[in-house]
């Protein structure tokens, strides 16, 4: 007796496959089809399937671009060297990357006014001019020398992606303004109110927010050697459904965080490389973001061998951190550590043209489709 | 498999002391099954918190269940309840925990081994009706394992679901991804 397996488990199933297999069964039925490219499974898909390839991209400012495969490449070949490709083409900027989208703007007639969007996977580039957003009263121009934060996120509640982008106000300059965008609607619109903070970095989406670390206060602590050390003691939060700005206090650690998306979940990572001790990880977790509380340690690692560890004491200011399935990728000037989360073990690559300021923006594959967001 | 087939009245495993809650099968099964079990059906459990009241021994029927289906989410939670308080003592030894989450796995590599596709189907719906997080979680993982690196025809087969593209669409939906067609386990 062949009864109906109901469509809420279908997605629960989906979201366990790898992508190859979910590409495949796109042709088992149109109601399989129509599960498999909706935007929702995309983003469960993402979140619990931790299997897929990832790629690295480094990003060095004012410069070039570089794009790394992982050591397991799985994806398909066309998929990565159109990835290649596309991020190194003059004139785009690549800001962000997010659930497997690439967000890229693109400069024209001088202001960059053209958000394009980026999936390797569906080999699909969406190219978006939103209007500005309306003010109550004097629109606020961004600076042209600051820097403008862009994020990109999945709002359940509405199943599609918004662009975040906060930027630094021109005329006043301790004032910065976000602006959000909902993909498939035309403009831009102002957030009333503004990020609690200035943001630093790049963001991680989690647990339907988006996050980045405050921008570093003065309050910078010295370490026993005289070190100047920012303390990230503040995360910047934004609600992707809410449309809301907010503060998360994470655990006070010695030695600058990074954020990082741990399955869902935001994490921050603390690497010790004092040397005053073995090198060491820790990694917190806020599992139940409703208890903003309440950090986890997930993980608690030395690492191995501490020779190779040995140039984790000239990371200067900057970690990047992104996950590779349980592996996390460290990277200080010239080079890239692999660290197995499991065993501790370190390798590391020699990479000459990662310096300082370079970016390291982690590729995870999403199969979501996103030609039905092109407008025009 | 494990249980033997059908059992007019599978008595509780535990101690004389533990209440039992009767559960009958639409196919006239009748199980007495421990309380602590029972209330890991959370179709169960908000039956009792809703009437307030504590309950002897009364027979409570279940429509969409059978008595293959419902000997095995007993078997299931029976085991689950056991792991969950042997985790539960080894808390804080490294080891212990290691041991438990091993055993844990063996024993779920086993009951899934022993199930057809069709049981593990009819396990799906019985467990989604009965509404036993834990379990519907493991079946559905359990599930998405069987028919990952299957081809189309597989899954087709094993959902029984009928292919309501033309060999047009079908060609054409096969070719925006034709990659993820190589590779695939044989039938």
């Amino acid at each position: 007796m062949a009864s109906r397996i109901p469509s809420d488990l279908l997605y629960e199933i989906f979201s366990r496959l790898p992508i190859k297999s979910l590409f495949r069964f796109r042709c088992v039925s149109s109601l399989w089809r129509s599960i498999i490219d909706d935007p929702c499974l995309a983003y469960m898909q993402q979140t619990r399937c931790a299997e897929e390839p990832n790629v690295l991209v480094f990003h060095h400012p004012g410069k070039t671009t570089d794009v790394i495969f992982s050591p397991e490449g799985r994806l398909s070949e066309a998929s990565l060297r159109s990835f290649s490709k596309f991020v190194t083409l003059k004139g785009y900027n690549l800001q962000c990357i997010c659930n497997g989208l690439s967000c890229f703007t693109k400069s024209s007639h001088g202001n960059e006014s053209i958000v394009v969007l980026f999936n390797p996977i569906r080999k699909q580039v969406v190219s978006l001019q939103p209007t500005p957003a309306a003010y109550p009263s004097r629109r606020p121009s961004p600076t042209q020398n600051g820097l403008t934060y862009y994020g990109l996120g999945f709002d359940c509640s509405k199943n599609t992606y918004k662009i975040v982008r906060v930027f630094d106000d021109e005329s006043n300059s301790t004032a910065f303004h976000g602006e959000v965008f909902t993909l498939g609607t035309n403009s831009w619109r102002a957030i009333p109110k503004d990020p609690p903070c200035r943001l630093f970095g790049l963001p991680v989406f989690a647990s339907g927010n988006l996050h980045w670390l405050a921008y570093p206060s003065d309050h910078d602590h010295v370490d026993e050697q005289g070190h100047h050390h920012r303390v990230g003691s503040k995360i910047v939060s934004f609600d992707i459904s809410k449309e809301e700005f907010g503060l998360i206090y994470p655990p006070k650690f010695r030695w600058p965080g990074c954020l990082l998306d741990l399955n869902g979940n935001l994490a921050i990572v603390v690497v010790d490389c004092s040397m005053l001790r073995p090198p060491h990880i820790d990694i917190w977790v806020l599992k139940e973001y409703e208890r903003k509380d309440q950090w986890v340690k997930e993980y608690d690692i030395d690492l191995k061998p501490a020779r190779t560890c040995f140039f984790f004491n000239r990371l200067a200011a900057i970690l990047e951190l992104v996950e590779f399935d349980r592996v996390l990728l460290l990277r200080c000037p010239g080079r890239l550590f692999f660290c197995d989360l499991k065993t501790g073990r370190v390798r590391q690559f020699s990479i000459p043209k990662l310096c300082f300021g370079t970016e390291a923006l982690c590729h995870k594959g999403s199969i979501l489709s996103i030609s039905g967001f092109q407008k025009n | 498999m494990a249980d033997d087939g059908v059992n007019t009245k599978v008595e509780a495993v535990s101690k004389a002391t533990t209440e039992t809650i009767e559960l009958r099968t639409e196919d006239g099964g009748v199980f007495d099954v421990d309380k602590p079990v029972a209330m890991e059906f959370l179709i169960l459990k908000s039956f009792y918190e809703d009437e307030g009241r504590v309950f002897d021994k009364t027979s409570i029927r279940l429509p969409n269940v059978k008595q293959l289906e419902l000997s095995k989410v007993i078997e299931y939670c029976t085991r689950a309840l056991e792991f969950g308080a042997k985790s539960a003592a080894a808390a804080g030894d490294k080891d212990a925990e290691r041991m438990v989450r091993q055993e844990r796995e063996g024993f779920e590599a086993e009951f899934v081994d022993e199930l057809s596709n069709e049981m593990l189907k009819e396990l799906i719906l019985a467990v989604n009706f009965l509404d036993i997080k834990e379990m519907l979680d493991f079946l559905i993982r359990s599930v998405a394992n069987r028919i990952r690196n299957r081809s189309v025809a597989y899954v087709r087969q094993f959902f029984d679901i009928e292919n309501d593209f033309t060999p047009q669409e079908e060609d054409q939906i096969h070719q925006e991804n034709a990659w993820a067609f190589e590779g695939v386990d044989a039938d």
